[in-house]
C-alpha cells in the first residue's frame, strides 16, 4: 500500500530565507508521527505545508497516494488542531463540529448523528450548546479535537495541541490523544517542543534543527541510537552526558584513546 | 488627589480633600453648562414666538411655548424661491446617508479582512495608501470629483452623492475594520480553510458575527460624517438633491427682511437630531467598539 503522506525533497522559503531544506519523510496508514525540535526549527512550518496552508517552494507531497503538492487544504482531506484551538467564537460547540459538514453540504441528518457520535466519544455532550468564551482550556481543547474527529479525514495534523494546558490536565490529554489514535488506526502528525510527548506518543520521530531532518526513527531508536550530537543532547531527560574525547582505529570499530580522566573512566 | 493628602497628612488633610472634590465638581459643572448653553438656547428660542424674541430675554424661558416655529421649519420656510421647509432635504439627506453608510461599511469590513487576514504582496502598501485616503483635504478633490461625476452621467443626482460618500469614507472604515480584524488569531482564518471554507464564507461565518462592536463605530462614524457634511452637498447637489445641511444654509441666509430666529434654530435642531440619535442609541457601543481591539482576551 502507498504510503499515507509522503514528502519528497520539500523545500521552503520566505523571500531568500530558507526555512526546510530538502525534507524526506514517510508515514504508513496508522502511523503516528511526531515533528519534534527546538523552537525556530521549522516544525510548525512543516506542519502548514503538509495542511496546504503555506504554499511550499519546492518537491512535492502527496497524501494517500495522491499528490497533493498544489492542492488547497480544503481538497486534502486532512483535519487539524491548532495550538490555540481556533474555535470560532460566536458558533456553539455544536455548530463548531458540524461546521465543517455544513460547509460541505453534508445533510441535516448525517451531521446530527455523526455530531452526536463525536460528542459521546470524548464526553463533551453537556457542552454542546456552550459558547467557547464559556469552557475551560480542557473542555476547548476538547472541542477542537471534535472538530477534526467529525471529519473522519486521511490524516490528521496536531499543533502543539498541548502546550496551552496544566501540567495535570496535559498528562490526561496526552493518554487520550494516544487511546484515540489506537482506537481509531489513524494517521496522525503531530508537532511537539517537548521530548516526553514525543517518546510516549509516537511510532516515528523526526528530529529538526533549523529546517533540517536529524534523525528519522521510532522513539527507542532515537533515544538509543541518536545519530548525531544534536539528538543525543536533545532527546532524554536527563540530557545524555556528553564527554569530548578522542578515539583510534582497532580493527573494524574504534577505541577510546586512553587519555580520558581517571574520575571518568571509572563510571 | 493624593498628593494633596500627602502634603497636609494631619487633621486639616480630610477637610481639605473634601473641598478640593467639592472644586472640582463645581468646576466640571460649569464648564458643562458652558457647553450646553448653546443648545440651552436654541432649544428655548424654537418654543417662543418672534415677538417675544424680539421683546424678552436671551436665555429667558419661553413665556408661552409654541410650535410654530417648529411647523415652519418643518414645512414652510423658504429656501430661497422655494417654500416647502427643510422635509423634502431632509429626506434627501436619508436617502443619501443610509446608502452611503451601508455600502461604506460593507465594503470597509471587506477591505479591513483581506488586509488584515488575507496578506497579499504589497497589502501594507496598499494600506498606507488607503490611510493617506483619510488624510487628503476635501477642497483638493472636489474638482476632480466634478468631472467624475459628469463622465459618469451622476452629476447633481443623489447616486452621485452617494457615490462621492463611499469614495472618501471608505479610507475611514477600511482603516477601523483592519485595526479589529488585525486583533484576531489568524489560526481561525487557517481552521475555517481545513474545514473548506472559502474567501466569503469565512467573512460571513466567522468575522462578520465577530464584528458587532467595530460595526457599531463605523456606522455611527460615518453616519455624521454623512449627515453632517456640508461640502461635497453644496458642491456636487442641484435643486432637487440638496441634503438638508444644505437647505439649513440657505433658510439662514436666504431670508430678507426680519431673521426669524425661532424657525432657524428649530431647523438646525431638526438638522442635528438624527446624529443626536444615532449616537444616544448607538453610543455605548460607540467607547467599547473604539477599545475593544485593545482588551480581547
Amino acid at each position: 500500500m502507498a504510503p499515507i503522506l509522503e514528502i519528497n525533497n520539500l523545500f521552503k522559503s520566505y523571500g531568500s530565507v530558507e526555512i526546510l531544506k530538502d525534507i524526506n519523510v514517510a508515514i504508513e496508514q496508522g502511523d503516528f508521527l511526531v515533528l519534534v525540535g527546538p523552537s525556530g526549527c521549522g516544525k510548525s512550518t512543516l506542519l502548514n505545508c503538509i495542511a496546504g496552508l503555506e504554499p511550499i517552494t519546492g518537491g512535492q507531497l502527496s497524501i494517500g497516494g495522491k499528490d497533493m503538492t498544489h492542492v488547497s487544504p480544503k481538497d486534502r482531506d486532512i483535519a487539524m488542531v491548532f495550538q490555540s484551538y481556533a474555535l470560532y467564537p460566536t458558533m456553539t460547540v455544536a455548530k463548531n463540529i458540524t461546521f465543517g459538514m455544513k460547509v460541505r453540504g453534508v445533510d441535516q441528518a448525517t451531521q446530527d448523528e455523526k455530531l452526536k457520535h463525536v460528542a459521546t466519544q470524548l464526553q463533551i455532550e453537556p457542552l454542546l450548546n456552550r459558547k467557547p468564551g464559556q469552557l475551560s482550556g480542557g473542555q476547548r481543547q476538547r472541542v477542537a479535537m471534535g472538530r477534526a474527529l467529525v471529519r473522519d479525514p486521511k490524516l490528521f495534523l496536531f499543533d502543539e495541541p498541548l502546550s496551552n494546558l496544566d501540567a495535570k490536565l496535559r498528562v490526561e490529554m496526552r493518554t487520550e490523544i494516544k487511546a484515540l489514535h489506537q482506537r481509531l488506526g489513524a494517521s496522525m502528525v503531530y508537532v511537539t517542543h517537548d521530548q516526553i510527548e514525543a517518546m510516549t506518543l509516537a511510532t516515528k520521530i523526526v528530529v529538526m534543527k533549523g529546517g533540517v531532518i536529524q534523525q528519522i526513527g521510532t522513539p527507542s531508536e532515537i533515544y538509543n541510537y541518536p545519530a548525531n550530537l544534536f539528538v543525543a543532547d536533545f532527546m532524554g531527560s536527563p540530557a545524555m552526558n556528553l564527554i569530548p574525547a578522542k578515539t583510534k582505529a582497532n580493527g573494524k570499530g574504534s577505541k577510546l584513546k586512553s587519555r580520558v580522566s581517571p574520575a571518568i573512566r571509572s563510571l | 488627589m493624593t498628593d494633596m493628602s500627602y502634603t497636609s497628612p494631619r487633621s486639616g488633610s480630610r477637610m481639605a480633600n473634601i473641598l478640593l472634590r467639592w472644586a472640582l465638581y463645581i468646576m466640571l459643572g460649569l464648564f458643562a453648562l458652558f457647553y450646553l448653553m448653546p443648545l440651552f438656547v436654541m432649544v428655548i428660542t424654537s418654543f417662543k414666538s418672534l415677538d417675544e424674541i424680539r421683546t424678552g430675554d436671551l436665555i429667558s424661558l419661553p413665556r408661552e411655548v409654541t410650535f410654530d416655529a417648529w411647523r415652519t421649519a418643518w414645512s414652510g420656510a423658504c429656501t430661497g424661491i422655494q417654500c416647502e421647509g427643510v422635509r423634502p432635504f431632509f429626506w434627501n439627506s436619508v436617502l443619501i446617508a443610509i446608502p452611503a453608510v451601508l455600502i461604506s461599511t460593507l465594503i470597509g469590513a471587506l477591505n479591513g479582512y483581506v488586509v488584515a487576514q488575507w496578506r497579499f504582496k504589497g497589502a501594507n502598501l496598499f494600506f498606507a495608501l488607503m490611510l493617506f485616503g483619510c488624510f487628503i483635504p476635501f477642497q483638493v478633490v472636489l474638482l476632480p470629483m466634478a468631472r467624475m461625476l459628469g463622465l459618469m452621467g451622476m452629476a447633481g443626482t443623489i447616486p452621485g452623492l452617494i457615490f462621492v460618500h463611499v469614495i472618501y469614507g471608505l479610507g475611514f472604515t477600511t482603516l477601523f475594520f483592519r485595526n479589529y480584524y488585525v486583533s484576531i488569531p489568524s489560526e481561525l482564518t487557517k481552521a475555517a480553510k481545513v474545514d473548506g471554507a472559502g474567501f466569503f464564507r469565512i467573512f460571513w461565518s466567522i468575522f462578520l458575527p465577530l464584528s458587532l462592536p467595530i460595526i457599531v463605530v463605523t456606522v455611527i462614524w460615518q453616519f455624521t460624517q454623512i449627515w453632517n457634511d456640508f461640502l461635497f452637498g453644496v458642491s456636487f447637489s442641484q435643486a432637487g438633491t440638496q441634503p438638508v445641511t444644505v437647505a439649513l444654509n440657505n433658510i439662514v441666509n436666504s431670508t430678507t427682511g426680519v431673521k426669524a430666529y425661532n424657525v432657524d434654530m428649530a431647523a438646525a435642531i431638526i438638522a442635528a437630531l438624527p446624529t443626536l440619535f444615532v449616537y444616544v442609541v448607538a453610543g455605548k457601543y460607540f467607547v467599547r467598539g473604539l477599545t475593544a481591539g485593545s482588551v480581547k482576551g
